[in-house]
């Protein structure tokens, strides 16, 4: 019962994370039918942005709130420079954000070494919740994923750019005939993607050892996520996360972890085969 | 199209094409002679390399299928040799292990290709879901017993060719190696060369080019791709089994990263051309080892801003360059 309970804490957890970063991939997906591969080194990146800003800074919020920020710079620059010269041609995106991923990648190991590093935890005691103890930190990220998570839906359908946003997606010529600034409405969804993705990396960082390579694993299962949930859905990302997330975590209890990824990862497969377009989509 | 110019039929006369080759193919046997045993083990490794990327290429520069999970079947081949040497002890079972080389993957391609491509999943979702099929593989490489774990697999006796009682060549070292893949690479670049030019390969280009109007044409769009598919990973599957001999069987030749080597090595040597993955596996393997231990981490940031370049810029790769030079050379 108790390792229920952990397992179902534990899912939540990784389903909230999952569900933020690929609501990053989905818009952009939904939007110009683009994936970043590199969306995975934007979620490295947003953890080691609070590395570097514990060492100057002393809170350990401050990095949380510098990574986003940091991270849809950085989105905005590459989506300027590269992306936007391939919109017609995703396969090619997905060959030049191939090569960025590696640069990000390695940049980040040639810079601050290969080993391992960790971030201080903000708060370490624990609740006694569902009849176990949990670690308050992580109570505390689901919380605030929850919270981002709402606060991007309600961009997304109540403010003059949301509206544009969706716009864009279900018709880019009409939106940009009316009078909508189609080539503004990319920038900013890579921008909020690339700083969804940073802010999971960096809410992440007190739990997770931090490698350059961290980013692969996450990349995949978003993306997944993406798929089984369908694309450009707020609650299909949401429910997608939860299927891989949550079934990952539970499977782990019972059988060893390795092999639940490895049987989630199968499901998904078979979903895509029978269900392209989303286990959620009419 | 630029697509259709990747491919485009090189002007060149077949006679200087069979005598370049026949040149390159007398300098790799006597290479030995002239460079020793260990420089030969190491080209021998990127050869399979070389190997491993044509078939890549066979696949996405002339069937457009972006295949992030064709380490995968790189692996299954390499595992499932490694597999039959160490549980078959017995005389001859190098037969059935070269034999599982290339019956593994193709059986597995076609179970995974039938899923997919009659799943009608194709473009930047297949890339992705093959992606997941490599995680997947390497993860269950590590996790499970009987193939090494992470250690990945040791201790089997060498592949031995020959008729078993009367003659037998252990491929060992570094000669027995050498030639045993530059034969077969040899092989498999024909047999690729004369798919491409075949009826079968300018359909492939069609649904490439245009899927819809090759479908409107009566053809069996799914089951053409999958056969592309199948017999691409099958050469994988036997690059794979080329390697035992010189490399290691870990989960690493499973996993994500090694597709995209051959992704960067195609890209390099020039896609749609075949000979360029074996150009780009060599380029870039020399380059990297020679230059490797100097620049280190620099050397993998450098290769991915020149892999943006080409991506952006359009570029032919080494293939490409060579080709567009020897078209002005016989003057337009």
């Amino acid at each position: 019962m108790e390792q229920l309970a952990v397992a179902i804490l534990n899912g939540l957890t990784l389903t909230m994370i999952l569900s933020l970063i690929a609501l990053g991939l989905a818009v952009i997906f939904g939007l110009r039918g683009v994936i970043n591969l590199a969306h995975g080194e934007f979620f490295m990146l947003g953890a080691y942005a609070v590395v570097i800003s514990d060492q100057f800074l002393p809170k350990y919020w401050a990095g949380l709130l510098l990574a986003p920020l940091l991270i849809g710079a950085v989105g905005w620059v590459v989506e300027r420079l590269v992306i936007r010269h391939l919109y017609a041609k995703p396969l090619d995106t997905l060959l030049a954000t191939l090569g960025l991923s590696i640069v990000i990648r390695e940049g980040v190991r040639m810079t601050g070494g290969a080993g391992y590093k960790y971030t201080s935890v903000p708060f370490t005691g624990n609740l006694h919740l569902l009849g176990v103890d949990y670690p308050v930190y992580r109570l505390f990220l689901i919380a605030i994923t929850a919270a981002a998570f709402l606060l991007v839906l309600y961009f997304f359908l109540f403010t003059k750019y949301g509206v544009q946003i969706r716009a864009s997606i279900a018709n880019r010529e009409i939106a940009g005939a009316l009078g909508i600034n189609t080539s503004r409405v990319d920038q900013i969804v890579f921008i909020i993607g690339s700083a969804l993705a940073g802010f999971a990396g960096a809410i992440m960082s007190p739990i997770i050892p931090l490698s350059p390579n961290m980013g692969v694993d996450f990349f995949a299962k978003s993306f997944l996520v993406v798929i089984v949930g369908g694309v450009g859905s707020f609650s299909g990302a949401l429910a997608g996360a939860g299927l891989i997330g949550g079934g990952e975590s539970i499977l782990s209890s019972v059988i060893r972890p390795i092999i639940a990824q490895a049987f989630i990862l199968l499901l998904a497969i078979v979903v895509i085969r029978f269900r392209p377009y989303g286990l959620f989509r009419k | 199209m630029p697509e259709t110019m990747l491919t485009g039929n090189s002007r060149r006369s077949p006679r200087t094409t069979l005598a370049v080759s026949g040149l390159v193919f007398a300098a790799l046997c006597v290479f030995p002679l002239a460079a020793g045993e260990y420089q030969s083990g190491l080209l021998a490794r990127y050869l399979v390399f070389g190997l491993f990327a044509m078939s890549f290429d066979l696949l996405w520069g002339y069937a457009g299928i972006m295949n992030f999970g064709h380490a995968a079947f790189f692996g299954l081949g390499a595992y499932s040799v490694g597999l039959v040497l160490k549980h078959f002890p017995f005389v001859g079972a190098s037969l059935l292990a070269a034999i599982s080389s290339a019956v593994v993957p193709l059986a597995f391609a076609l179970i995974f290709g039938y899923f997919l491509f009659y799943g009608r999943v194709a473009g930047v979702y297949f890339a992705i879901v093959s992606m997941a099929l490599s995680l997947m593989m390497q993860t269950l490489a590590i996790a499970l017993d009987f193939t090494g774990g992470l250690n990945g697999l040791r201790g089997f006796p060498p592949l031995t060719l020959g008729i078993p009682g009367t003659f037998a060549l252990p491929i060992t070292g570094d000669l027995a190696p050498y030639y045993l893949t530059v034969v077969v690479c040899a092989l498999l670049l024909l047999l690729s060369l004369k798919i491409v030019n075949s009826s079968f390969g300018r359909t492939i280009e069609a649904i490439r080019d245009n899927p819809d109007r090759t479908e409107s044409l009566g053809y069996d769009i799914a089951g053409i791709q999958l056969t592309i598919f199948t017999i691409s990973c099958t050469m994988a599957g036997i690059a794979g089994a080329l390697y035992v001999p010189i490399g290691h069987i870990s989960p690493e030749i499973l996993g994500l990263l090694f597709s995209t080597n051959a992704l960067v090595w195609v890209s390099i040597g020039g896609r749609g051309t075949l000979v360029g993955g074996f150009v780009g596996a060599l380029v870039v393997s020399y380059l990297q080892y020679f230059l490797g231990a100097w620049l280190q981490n620099l050397w993998y940031i450098i290769i991915g801003v020149f892999f943006i370049l080409v991506v952006l810029f359009r570029g032919g790769g080494i293939m490409g360059f060579l080709r567009n030079r020897t078209r002005e050379g016989v003057g337009r």
